[in-house]
């Protein structure tokens, strides 16, 4: 299903890789170069979801997501940060500041793709918990077959 | 000054994308073979980006301590100028670019870090070369300025915006990597740069004329014993 998903990322290459890999998902992809311009978009275009870089210029990754958090229409955005501050602190401070998921660069393709799926996900189920059920229902039940020795 | 661990992360940054590009490759993720060789340009660029942090890196490190403990010696500006040409000279062969200096036998000592003002001025010597145009020439220039010793780096680069001028000596500014490819650094040559000069008591600024190229100065003031010697003669 198609999710329009906003990253704020000031490094071309780093931009240009995750809106390469979220869209050969199916996903709309839109994109802020500094934090200001993130924001700004953020309350604009209702993102499903907002991959964020930490060291930005102007606003950082880290205020960007504190404001968010602390305005009503974007208060439950799923927040994705990406960065490459990578101690326990900088985590710490990420998850503090509102960030749903931390991940720290370099980071691999299969799991960006799979950290948005799961934080899309979970935004669904919150506001359908009867989907929730049906959906992890059949994500098992099929798995379990197909590993099993008799099949 | 704050600059171990910030530096260490930046290394990160190009190897995200080269890691990235690879993996989406490899993963058969990009069956086109024009975006495959996009991707791959990228990756080659990245690469060189590492290796200039890298180079980077070697420049603030390379002798231990670093621009952290800012010492209090006696310098010859001129000692360190010469020195930092005679280091650079190689790198500017390869572009076919002459450093030419204008420096008075006569220029009184400075009081301050030997090292450290070495590396402000292997800095700005470094990105003269790096965005001077194949065959140009550099000029160091250093004069007395009533209490102060200028040191000047010009060179005959493409100039500066006047949009990217007050955020260069910005921490982690970078100006745009598709402006200058291959040739973006960490973005804290210059930072380091300013902290070392205004830790001495200086100032720093860049002067560019788009086209005919930049000027890139900063001052040290003179000690007391030179002031008075000066105002004698």
């Amino acid at each position: 299903m198609t999710r329009k998903i906003l990253i704020v990322e000031d490094d071309p290459s780093a931009l240009s890789f995750a809106a390469y890999a979220l869209e050969q998902e199916g996903h709309q992809v839109l994109t802020a170069a500094n934090g200001v311009e993130g924001l700004k978009m953020a309350q604009e275009e209702n993102p499903d979801l907002l991959v964020l870089d930490v060291m930005l210029p102007g606003m950082d990754g880290f205020e960007l997501c504190h404001r968010l958090r602390n305005e009503a229409s974007t208060a439950k955005l799923p927040i994705m940060m990406l960065s490459v501050k990578g101690r326990e602190s900088d985590r710490d401070m990420g998850l503090k500041v509102g960030a749903d998921e931390y991940l720290t660069k370099p980071t691999d393709p299969a799991e960006l793709v799979a950290c948005v799926g799961r934080l899309l996900e979970s935004k669904g189920a919150a506001s359908m918990e009867g989907d929730r059920h049906n959906f992890e229902y059949l994500k098992f039940w099929p798995r379990d077959e197909r590993n099993g020795e008799a099949v | 000054m704050d600059l171990g661990v910030d530096i260490l992360h930046e290394l990160r940054t190009p190897l995200h994308s080269i890691q990235g590009f690879v993996r989406l490759i490899l993963d058969g993720k990009v069956p086109d073979p024009e975006t495959q060789r996009h991707f791959l340009t990228i990756v080659e660029r990245e690469s060189q980006r590492l290796n200039n942090l890298v180079d980077e890196l070697l420049d603030a490190f390379a002798t231990g301590s670093g621009p952290k403990a800012i010492k209090n010696e006696c310098v010859s500006m001129r000692y360190v100028i010469l020195g930092t040409i005679l280091k650079l000279g190689g790198l500017a062969a390869e572009k076919e670019i002459t450093i030419d200096s204008d420096l008075d036998d006569a220029l009184p000592a400075v009081e301050g870090d030997e090292q450290a003002l070495g590396q402000v001025v292997a800095n700005l010597l470094h990105n003269a070369i790096k965005f001077s145009p194949q065959g140009s020439k550099i000029t160091v220039r250093v004069n007395k300025r009533d209490s102060k010793l200028l040191t000047q780096v010009t060179d005959e680069g493409v100039g500066i915006t006047r949009e990217i001028i007050p955020h260069l000596f910005e921490k982690f500014y970078r100006g745009h990597s598709s402006m200058m490819p291959g040739a973006c650094g960490t973005g804290l040559g210059l930072h380091i740069c300013k902290q070392i000069v205004e830790a001495h008591g200086g100032q720093i600024w860049v002067e560019s004329e788009p086209g005919t190229g930049n000027t890139f100065s900063f001052t040290i003031p003179l000690p007391q014993s030179e002031l008075a010697t000066s105002g004698e003669a």
